[in-house]
């Protein structure tokens, strides 16, 4: 199994922690019975939002860059190709079979050579 | 200037190596790893061949990769657009591979960095591209004796392209046209190859080995229901009996059905009468589309002298009869004409077509004999012999006549000799620097080297080295073949009158028979794939054939390639030690050396 340290940069605001704050700020607003009450609860709640939102997505992508990292190579075996499977039939399939409905076939027989050569290029 | 040709990552890498247009050095890598086929970047191969010049890979003017990879991505992928949704497990197990030919430039720069090379100038000055083709072409025409030639390259698939043609005037060469992916020769004959249960890429030889012993009965079947041959020479496949376009195996149910099988050929299952009659059929067909396209070729281009590379070009007995019935003045075929020549096409291509390299003309040809590859001094040979001394006593003789006198004897007395000299050859064929040699008249030999040498199928015929001052009254309108890459048939004052019982012999029990002067360098359809020997070529084998011809009567001798099966042909003496020892081989002779076992039968 191979490891990958991520705790050197783990953010140190955990939903707990953002919750209580989060608590504090409004009790605080509505303590004060602040002036522009709704608007700036309207913004702090996208902004909890929005981060737990970064949060949620940060964690599942090191959730996953974790699990590939640490999965052993039998289930990269299966994970590969389900990944490959996937694009084929979400990309390949699809527009193979409306290239073949679409365009005719590319015709037999002789076809002129491309010349001259470009060497510097691999294509 | 120097050029350097690279060819890898399908099957057979190579390196060639170019100072001006002379060819100084090239090799595959699969001599050297011993990995036969070995497709990885050719690492030892490039040392060996720059240590050949004596220089670095900073020296190298220009490294000439031998395809477009890119191109050949893009027709990967159109395939799998065009199978879709048929094609989804050679999607998921081709792909992660595919995809590193986008980054090809990148892949191969890293690679050449491992030389010590400034990565950046590699990549961004010196780096070179030809396509898959005109790699071919170029390995056949640029060291070919003709000022002026059509150049037909046949494989399975370059980038596209499957058929080509170039017309060839001194140091040009100019692509006129070409048949594309998957109407494609090549593939049809390895599809058959996988259908009697031959590894592709390796056993079409055998294929085309197995043909004399059927009847060509589906040759009709085949010419009405796979290919359509038109009248400009063009062909197309029928591919609904074809699969190799889906990548995961190479013929489809139809065709199993068209050749009368309940099922394909299984590796290890025996070789039946049909077995035989498809490879004869196909045999047949490949030969008339041959004819017909060079025919159609030579009606429109009025040439006289014709090239030849690409795999297909590796089938002798079609090269044969190309020679002997498309009424050429002259007929050039690359001896490395698979991808591995690629490596040498792709510098010569790039030397003489980007760089207007000037061209010189050697004769007979610029391919030195085919002697390429390294050489080892006396000093290294004695080393390798020295460290299997327990098992075996060695002699060196330094006087030419008494080592050609001893060998001579062990071949009469039907003894088989491993034979290892001078410079390795380039390309598949071993030409008497890396060979098995053996007495030619006995109906056995071909069995025994099969089964007790080369642990490989008995119907596999030997080749016979003649002189080639005198191959002319062995074989029919032989001309010049040093790179053993045509077929002659035995001449009727040579071939014996069968007996009844071996007339009625059918298949492969045919082998052994006792049908002519030199059986076990003959097929049993009286055919030999004869290469010719020049003195200059290799004056010690010359010299041996010739004193055993004075004893015998026979100007030739038998010559295999010095491997065991599955294994590439030996490269060091160290190879050459270990495969003797691991063989039924009676005696080794490397340079001056000969050794012998203390214990043949152990060994």
């Amino acid at each position: 199994m191979k490891s990958f340290d991520y705790h050197s940069d783990e953010s140190k605001i955990t939903p707990t922690k953002f919750i209580i704050g989060l608590t504090l700020v409004l009790g605080t607003l509505i303590a004060f019975n602040f002036q522009h009450q709704t608007t700036y609860l309207a913004l702090a709640l996208a902004l909890a939002l929005a981060h737990l939102l970064f949060w949620f997505a940060r964690s599942i992508f090191r959730l996953f860059v974790d699990f590939w990292l640490g999965v052993t190579d039998k289930i990269q075996a299966i994970v590969t190709p389900t990944l490959l499977a996937i694009c084929y039939f979400s990309l390949i399939a699809p527009y193979g079979i409306l290239t073949k409905i679409f365009i005719k076939t590319k015709k037999s027989g002789w076809h002129d050579s491309q010349y001259p050569l470009d060497y510097n290029e691999p294509f | 200037m120097y050029t350097l040709g690279i060819s890898a990552y399908y099957h057979d890498s190579a390196v060639t190596l170019l100072r001006g247009d002379e060819i100084i050095a090239a090799a595959q890598e699969e001599r050297f790893t011993r990995k036969k086929n070995d497709e990885r970047f050719p690492h030892l191969a490039l040392n060996y061949v720059l240590s050949e010049a004596q220089i670095t890979l900073a020296d190298v003017d220009a490294i000439v990769f031998y395809e477009k990879p890119i191109l050949k991505f893009e027709r990967i992928l159109e395939a799998f657009l065009k199978e879709a949704p048929f094609g989804l497990h050679s999607f998921i197990y081709g792909v992660p591979k595919l995809l590193q030919k986008l980054f090809f430039r990148r892949l191969l720069t890293r690679e050449l960095a491992k030389h010590k090379v400034d990565k950046r100038e590699i990549k961004e000055q010196k780096l070179y591209f030809s396509t898959h083709h005109m790699s071919h072409a170029a390995s056949a025409f640029f060291p070919s004796p003709f000022q002026e030639a059509l150049v037909l390259t046949l494989d399975g698939v370059g980038e596209w392209t499957t058929t080509a043609v170039f017309k060839g005037k001194k140091n040009t060469l100019i692509p006129i046209k070409e048949i594309h992916f998957p109407h494609s020769l090549g593939l049809l004959y390895s599809t058959f190859t996988a259908l009697l249960g031959f590894k592709v890429n390796e056993g079409e030889y055998k294929v085309m080995g197995l043909a004399p012993y059927g009847e060509p009965r589906f040759l009709e079947v085949f010419k009405k229901e796979l290919i359509s041959l038109h009248d400009d020479g063009s062909f197309a496949l029928n591919m609904s009996y074809f699969r190799y376009t889906r990548r995961d195996r190479m013929y489809s149910k139809k065709l199993v059905k068209l050749c009368e099988l309940n099922k394909p050929r299984g590796v290890n299952d025996p070789l039946l009468q049909v077995h035989m009659d498809i490879a004869a059929s196909l045999q047949k067909l490949l030969e008339f589309t041959l004819i017909q396209l060079i025919t159609a070729l030579k009606s429109e281009f009025e040439f006289k002298n014709l090239c030849l590379a690409g795999g297909v070009a590796l089938n002798c007995v079609a090269n044969g009869i190309i020679e002997r019935e498309c009424g050429l003045e002259g007929l050039w075929i690359q001896p490395a004409a698979g991808d591995a020549g690629g490596a040498l096409g792709s510098s010569l291509a790039y030397y003489h077509g980007q760089m207007n390299g000037e061209r010189k003309f050697k004769f007979p040809d610029a391919m030195k004999a085919a002697k390429l590859g390294p050489s080892y001094t006396v000093e290294v040979i004695k080393a390798a012999i020295d460290k299997y001394s327990e098992r075996s006593n060695s002699i060196q003789i330094d006087n030419e006549i008494e080592l050609i006198e001893k060998c001579r004897e062990y071949l009469i007395e039907g003894k088989t000799i491993g034979w290892f000299q001078g410079r390795m050859e380039f390309g598949p064929r071993a030409l008497g620097s890396r060979s098995i040699l053996g007495d030619p008249r006995s109906p056995q030999m071909q069995r025994n080297l099969n089964l007790k040498i080369k642990f490989r199928e008995s119907f596999r015929p030997f080749a016979p080295m003649v002189l080639e001052e005198e191959a002319h009254q062995w074989f029919e309108n032989a001309s010049s073949s040093p790179y053993m890459l045509k077929v002659y048939q035995l001449k009727a004052e040579h071939r014996l009158a069968l007996s009844e019982d071996d007339k009625s012999k059918k298949g492969l029990q045919k082998l052994g028979r006792n049908h002519c002067k030199v059986a076990a360098t003959t097929h049993i359809d009286y055919s030999a794939r004869v290469q010719t020997l020049r003195k200059a070529d290799n004056p010690r084998l010359h010299t041996l054939i010739k004193e055993f011809h004075k004893k015998t009567g026979v100007p030739m001798i038998v010559n295999t390639s010095f491997n065991l099966k599955d294994e590439p042909i030996v490269c060091s003496p160290t190879d050459a030690l270990n495969c003797y020892f691991k063989s039924g081989l009676d005696i080794l002779v490397m340079e001056n050396f000969i050794v012998t076992k203390h214990d043949p039968i152990t060994n």
